[in-house]
């Protein structure tokens, strides 16, 4: 094998190197800035070297580079990079009113190597990478949302997701081992062969229940999502932005891997199930957010609804509803980073609740209209990003004649603007406290900035859109 | 070809103590007797794997599950000291209580789900299933140490398997970097707390008195 | 021993650790619950890997032994995570009770 061989390979051996390096120089910087200049500057220059680096697809030994592949790559990068930039005062004494975060080096490196798994699970050409990518992206987590130190609330979340996590490897372990059965082989390919041949074999559909169970609790999906609320609300911001922006994706990434390529030819006969699914999902985060006083578990049951309307997706044909997926999660990362952003400065004083968000419009206007913003996007709204997300999903269901399903989603879309606007109405019309202006840093002013016009972009200009989907579509 | 009388017995047996000892796990309340009674059921499930010709497994089985990892469940059950009260209610057992474990209701929920499902589908693979045949593969050095390793290891470039490998030994890193995470304190009080907790004199009788005396 | 008795096994094996997972309010038992959903479906890969599972045509037996050898090396892993975990929550709560884990709620 020559070195040029391994260029399409750089990424993810990038990826390998930064996250070591990371680890490593934590062992000899005490603050932990060097950590986090060195996890940041890395993760740009990967984001780049995916968008414009090495276009050639390769295989090597069953791990396949491929275009799809490298759009899902770049998407947990840049998840991932605004999650590190989301962390940083959450590191800083006084920077959160919850307590401080301490050991930033470890942080970073368990969120690098949690990236790795999601690498590898979008991949992976066989049974035995797509468990082990699985695993690796969900157990960092386990650590990270119990990461808060002396905080019963965060151990307590951290036990609850280790407990689901480990049922959700369980029941997909179990599925999989049926899948082996059924079709005799951990290959992709030949997985894909055995389930054109025999589509009604009842150790292959006992498989897909068992798997599909698995992978819904990875994804929250109703009625699997119970544990999200807690697990949200006591892990610390920047690990629940990670969890609802770059572990859901990895979730999605995993149900679009396994069922819009092997498992294709089954798709037609799961709809009912992924329509199922999909209603009591976007019902069930609606019904839960309504009555929600904290954001973090705000944030959580809105996120199940947004997987209610990304499984819509699941019933429309491979590259239509891959790239769909893909910019949904584009706009609802973009979307919701924004509103974490908003969080984090706010954690500055007080808790991260709606009352928390009290006289916002007064204490700083302009982040008041990004958080007018990240809602109407959130609730679809035209001209934002939020809107050519849901737009492209709906679309990608209607393709296929379900248009029962389309309005019901539409329907709950509608519902979900009343919530949405509550936490308007407490940053606008709820009478504030003690209304201390707020002061943002540098860094916060830029990211806040970029997200908020990628929110509008991303809204208006179609361009992104078709290069996504160009890209995804394989 | 038959299956020898030898076999059928063995496994027989052993599915009986795997099962039994199992559902003792899940029903017996003291933790340290769940954790033993995990590795009675973890014995005859290695004589299973080597009944079905995966000698290399059913032995990683003893050495991993029954050595390792119950050694470290073990350990931790002796650190923290359970008492009683830990866990099960002596009385009453599973009366469920309001405000509890919402995501355990969400299991709850979600294993009805899978178990409707598995009850539907069960039935007709087990029918597949019994029209397997039952002939021992004749691959030579099937299942065994040396066969394995020459998957694992040969022509590493072109090997599906590197890759996994590779990731195993991440998920190895992962679940250090936690467990030294979770196990480094800061400070004084931490340094205090451990000279008491590893001090043999008062450690001993604690341990002898709360984890070992049947509750 | 057949490929219906082994999946019969795993099968039952699987549910008592779900029973187990559900019901057991100790979370260091609810782990061990796991393992013996885990070891069920180890049973499966390797009965598959044995019996040749239930499709046509010549399958790839040496796989299934190789996953629950990887299996096995996941749960290790997974194990010592979450017993570090417990013990970060024992040192929060003082005690390892599911049910009164309710310190998250709406």
């Amino acid at each position: 094998m020559t070195l040029a061989e391994f260029t399409p390979l750089l990424p993810d051996l990038l990826l390998l190197a930064l996250a070591l390096a990371v680890l490593k120089i934590d062992l000899w910087s005490e603050d932990g800035e060097a950590g986090f200049h060195l996890t940041w500057i890395g993760l740009a220059g990967l984001a780049l070297l995916l968008a414009f680096g090495s276009r050639s697809d390769a295989v090597f030994a069953d791990y396949h580079i491929t275009a799809a592949s490298r759009v899902w790559k770049l998407l947990f990068t840049l998840a991932t990079l605004a999650t590190v930039f989301l962390s940083r005062p959450y590191f800083r004494a006084g920077g959160n009113a919850r307590g401080t975060l301490a050991k930033s080096g470890a942080f970073f490196g368990l969120l690098l190597l949690c990236m790795q798994g999601m690498f590898a699970l979008v991949s992976a050409g066989n049974l035995i990478v797509f468990y082990l990518g699985l695993e690796l992206a969900t157990m960092p987590i386990y650590a990270l949302a119990a990461y808060q130190p002396r905080d019963a609330d965060s151990a307590e979340a951290g036990s609850k997701y280790v407990l689901m996590g480990g049922f959700s490897s369980a029941l997909t372990l179990f599925g999989i081992s049926f899948l082996y059965g059924a079709t005799g082989s951990l290959g992709f390919p030949a997985l894909e062969a055995a389930v054109r041949a025999a589509p009604a074999d009842p150790a292959l559909w006992g498989g897909i229940f068992f798997l599909l169970g698995g992978l819904g609790f990875k994804l929250a999906m109703a009625p699997l999502h119970m544990w999200a609320p807690d697990v949200y609300q006591g892990a610390p911001t920047p690990v629940m932005a990670f969890l609802s922006v770059a572990s859901k994706a990895a979730a999605v990434a995993a149900l679009a891997t396994l069922f819009l390529s092997p498992l294709n030819a089954v798709r037609p006969d799961l709809a009912p199930c992924f329509a199922a699914a999909a209603v009591l999902s976007m019902v069930a985060g609606n019904l839960g957010a309504m009555r929600q006083k904290d954001l973090r578990r705000f944030v959580a049951y809105s996120s199940v609804a947004q997987v209610g309307y990304m499984l819509l997706a699941m019933l429309g044909e491979g590259d239509g509803s891959r790239a769909a997926l893909v910019y949904n999660l584009v706009t609802y990362g973009v979307t919701g980073f924004a509103l974490y952003f908003i969080m984090g400065v706010i954690g500055k004083e007080g808790p991260e609740t709606m009352s928390g968000l009290r006289g916002l419009s007064r204490r700083h206007p302009g982040l008041a209209v990004l958080l007018v913003l990240c809602m109407f996007s959130l609730a679809g709204v035209p001209p934002l990003a939020g809107f050519l997300g849901k737009f492209m999903l709906f679309s990608a269901a209607a393709a296929e004649g379900h248009y029962l399903l389309v309005g019901i989603a539409v329907a709950n879309a509608v519902v979900s603007f009343y919530y949405y606007m509550l936490v308007v109405k407490e940053a606008y019309i709820a009478p504030p406290g003690e209304a201390a202006a707020i002061r943002l840093r540098p860094l916060q002013i830029m990211v806040l900035w970029g997200l908020g016009l990628a929110l509008l972009v991303l809204g208006v200009c179609p361009a992104p859109a078709d290069w996504l989907a160009r890209a995804a579509g394989n | 070809m038959p299956v020898s009388p030898v076999v059928e017995i063995t496994f027989a047996l052993s599915a009986l103590v795997i099962l039994l000892s199992s559902l003792a796990v899940v029903l017996v309340k003291n933790p340290v007797r769940a954790t033993l009674l995990l590795i009675v059921a973890f014995i005859p499930t290695s004589l299973v794997y080597i009944l079905l010709q995966a000698a290399f497994v059913g032995i990683l089985q003893i050495l991993v599950y029954a050595g390792a990892i119950m050694m470290l469940f073990t350990f931790v059950i002796m650190m923290i000291n359970p008492s009683p009260k830990d866990g099960e209610s002596p009385a009453g057992g599973s009366e469920g209580g309001e405000g509890g474990f919402s995501g355990m209701r969400g299991a709850l929920i979600g294993l009805l789900v899978v178990g409707a499902l598995g009850a539907l589908l069960l039935p007709k693979v087990y029918h597949a299933a019994s029209q397997v045949s039952v002939a021992p593969v004749t691959k030579p050095g099937f299942g065994e140490l040396s066969s394995i390793s020459a998957l694992l290891f040969e022509d590493p470039a072109n090997n599906p398997l590197t890759v996994s490998f590779e990731l195993i030994s991440f998920l190895i890193l992962v679940g250090i970097i936690a467990a030294l995470n979770f196990s480094r304190r800061k400070g004084a009080e931490a340094r205090m707390e451990n000279s008491i907790t590893t001090r043999p004199t008062e450690a001993l009788p604690i341990l002898q008195r709360e984890a070992l005396e049947p509750k | 021993m057949n490929l219906t008795a082994c999946l019969l096994l795993s099968a039952a094996l699987f549910s008592i650790g779900a029973y187990g997972l559900v019901t057991r309010r100790n979370m260091i038992a609810a782990l061990m619950s796991l393992e013996l959903m885990v070891n069920a479906a180890l049973i499966n890969f390797i009965a598959f890997a044995r019996f040749g599972g239930t499709h046509a045509g010549q399958g790839d037996a040496q796989a299934g032994s190789l996953f629950a050898l990887f299996a096995v090396a996941v749960t290790a892993a997974e194990m010592a995570l979450a017993l570090a975990i417990v013990v970060a929550v024992h040192r929060q709560r003082r005690h390892l009770d599911i049910r009164e884990l309710d310190g998250l709620h709406g």
